[in-house]
């Protein structure tokens, strides 16, 4: 009886989701290049053209990058803000409305005003200058060197918000008693996060993490709007490089081949990160 | 009397037949007048600005001249066009009209278009003739024209009058004069040539016209040397290019914080005065003036190599034109309008809002801001833009990329030619 209440959905998920999906994986084992050409199956061709396409491992690099320090930084920076917000401070409302604000703007949107801030003419190098601090100008967006990371910050910027959401509402479930229980015990500030605070919010952590592994991970629009993979492809993601091999090369195999890599390679790390997590809630329980 | 009485018994329905006659007769002159001024909507899909204000200028034209057509136009930014048409296309979705680019090089030129069967050939429609034979290439695949390009553009550099004044600048006809004036005007704190290596499609104006003096006035069958396999990018005049590229921007010739900037920033910065030069195309112009309407502004010929003003070459380019889809189901009105549009005055229309010169005739009229270009145009000391014969879709990509490389110290400029001819090769 439940599976009849579940089909309606669950036909829905399957037409409107698994199959178009599982559809378009097929293409990644053809040769489909044009646009009304005929498309013969390849097997593992596209795969192997992978291994040794320089930008394609280039990319993949620098997803490994920004997913690394995206998920670290926004993570520990999140649960800091939920930390400092969970005090009793008057303006704390006001507070997690403007650090949270940058997470319910568009991602395309939040590019553009960084790519402004950014331009060598910018708010960053105006605002640098006025600080006397004239010597540490930059090309933000144009230095191969320091691209990926000004595209970091920026994500980082935009997203830590929403860490410090789920890490405010995980801090809500902390019962009050125990953290009173460690003050009498004579525990200082950081014995009480550490053996209080911080094992009660793994299930938060968990979530916090995961989702912003996912998001670095698939990361498009703002590499797309800010530098558009470039100088050269010094910021080409997974993502980026996929829609320049399927939209822009005409190359729609090679790109659905870069795309189902992807996917998998989201989809294990996010189960291998799941597995993880859950063993360390189930241990801190 | 049985007749009269049979008339009579029969006058009504007579009368019922009569009406009904008439009614029917009516409904189908009514209805005949209705379908021949029912509406037809083609949907059109077209390059947003700087061409989308005069794309929407010649439909606003044409639909007042043709109340029965309606065009419904979607205008989608340059960088992601193909995209957008490609997606379209790959959906089923294909419109009845679609904006090409001229010759291969891209997804939506005319060679791939007409390759894979998504655009039909429109050899026989009346303006095919009219068709200038240098741009058979840009509009031709395997013999059949598939789109009247409108206009052409052309890449110079665009100076601004008053800085030149100002500092007592000449404009430079030589490589050297060139490299001369971008150390005179640093000096005098105005940045020489405001370059926006941060958008992709700038980045290779400098090289194409360097190239067209440094490879194509020596050898103008370079493309079919190259498709022959008889010449290479590393082995020509591609190298130099490059190397040119390379000491302007060590010589300082470019704005600072050049690889961060973006066209629209590029443009204001010549506007403003805050830079003398930028090598652009010709639609740029109006861009530049609307930024600054006080400004005085012109093109001249980018100098690209050290030699008798015949040495100097400009590229030169078919702009794009309007294809008609495979799949439109309505053919005869999606005719009229390309048929419409590429008369030589909606054409003209077209390209006097485009800002570039209308393609027929031998050396077209051009504007006062052009005048130093028409003598390229007059002496055929012209070449097309490379890209419009490359063979693939990878290539002008690659090139933007390596220029950035270039110029950022990332790869060499051997690195960047292997690149180059690595793409050319691929299908």
């Amino acid at each position: 009886v439940p599976w009849i209440f579940l089909a309606p959905a669950l036909l829905a998920y399957v037409t409107m989701m698994i199959g178009p999906s599982a559809a378009g994986a097929a293409y990644a084992f053809t040769d489909w290049n044009q646009l009304g050409g005929a498309v013969h199956f390849i097997g593992l061709g596209n795969f192997r053209s992978l291994l040794h396409d320089s930008v394609a491992v280039a990319a993949l690099e620098h997803t490994a990058y920004l997913a690394i320090v995206v998920v670290v930084v926004q993570n520990l920076a999140g649960l800091g803000l939920a930390l400092g917000l969970r005090r009793a401070l008057k303006s704390r409302g006001i507070l997690r409305v403007v650090f949270f604000a940058p997470a319910v703007m568009s991602s395309i949107a939040v590019a553009y005003i960084w790519q402004y801030i950014y331009d060598p003419s910018g708010a960053l190098n105006t605002a640098l200058g006025d600080l006397g601090l004239g010597a540490l100008n930059h090309t933000w967006l144009g230095d191969p060197r320091v691209a990926l990371w000004a595209i970091a910050a920026t994500v980082i910027w935009q997203w830590t918000g929403y860490s410090m959401v789920i890490y405010l509402a995980g801090l809500e479930s902390v019962p009050a008693e125990l953290e009173e229980a460690a003050v009498l015990d004579g525990a200082g500030a950081i014995h009480r996060f550490w053996y209080v605070t911080w094992p009660l919010l793994a299930p938060a952590t968990t979530i916090s993490v995961v989702l912003s592994s996912i998001l670095s991970l698939t990361l498009f629009d703002q590499v797309f709007a800010m530098t558009s993979g470039g100088p050269g492809v010094a910021t080409q993601t997974v993502s980026t490089d996929m829609y320049q091999e399927a939209f822009v090369y005409g190359h729609f195999a090679y790109g659905t081949a870069l795309a189902l890599l992807l996917t998998l390679m989201v989809a294990s790390m996010v189960a291998l990160m799941l597995m993880g997590l859950r063993r360390r809630e189930a241990a801190m329980a | 009397m049985r007749a009269i009485l049979g008339a009579t018994r029969s006058r009504p329905l007579n009368t019922a037949v009569l009406i009904v006659a008439l009614v029917t007769v009516a409904m189908v002159v009514a209805g005949s007048g209705a379908a021949a001024r029912q509406t037809v909507t083609l949907r059109l899909v077209g390059v947003a600005a700087p061409i989308s204000p005069a794309t929407t200028a010649v439909i606003n034209s044409f639909e007042k001249s043709h109340p029965n057509v309606k065009i419904n136009a979607t205008y989608v930014p340059g960088d992601t066009y193909t995209t957008a048409v490609a997606a379209q296309i790959r959906a089923g979705n294909t419109p009845d009209l679609i904006e090409v680019f001229p010759g291969g090089g891209s997804t939506n030129s005319v060679w791939e278009l007409a390759k894979s069967h998504v655009i039909r050939p429109l050899s026989d429609q009346p303006w095919v003739k009219r068709l200038p034979k240098a741009f058979y290439p840009a509009a031709q695949y395997k013999g059949q024209t598939y789109i009247y390009p409108l206009s052409f553009s052309m890449i110079g550099i665009i100076y601004n009058k008053q800085v030149f004044a100002k500092y007592h600048i000449t404009i430079p006809t030589t490589y050297s004069q060139l490299l001369s004036t971008c150390s005179k005007l640093k000096t005098d704190g105005v940045a020489p040539i405001t370059l926006a290596l941060a958008t992709p499609w700038n980045t290779q104006l400098v090289n194409y016209a360097l190239v067209a003096s440094l490879v194509y006035a020596k050898n103008p069958h370079f493309a079919a040397d190259m498709a022959a396999g008889k010449a290479t990018f590393s082995s020509s005049g591609w190298r130099q290019a490059f190397a040119d590229y390379l000491q302007m921007a060590q010589r300082g010739c470019f704005n600072n914080g050049y690889t961060g900037t973006e066209y629209t920033a590029s443009l204001r910065q010549l506007a403003d005065g805050k830079a003398a030069m930028a090598v652009q195309v010709t639609e740029s112009l109006p861009a530049i003036k609307s930024d600054n309407p006080k400004g005085q502004f012109a093109m001249f010929p980018f100098p690209g190599v050290n030699g008798p003003p015949s040495s100097i070459f400009i590229p030169v380019g078919a702009n794009d034109g309007f294809g008609i889809s495979q799949s439109t189901q309505h053919l005869p009105e999606a005719e009229q309008f390309v048929d419409w549009l590429n008369q030589p005055a909606n054409a003209k229309k077209f390209a006097d809002a485009l800002g570039d010169p209308v393609i027929g005739g031998s050396v077209p009229h051009l504007s006062s801001d052009l005048k130093l270009m028409e003598p390229k145009l007059a002496k055929n000391e012209t070449t097309t833009y490379m890209d419009q014969f490359w063979p693939n879709s990878q290539l002008q990509p690659v090139h933007f990329a390596v220029i950035q490389e270039v110029l950022t110290h990332q790869i060499s400029v051997s690195q960047a030619l292997k690149k180059m001819d690595q793409a050319y090769h691929k299908h």
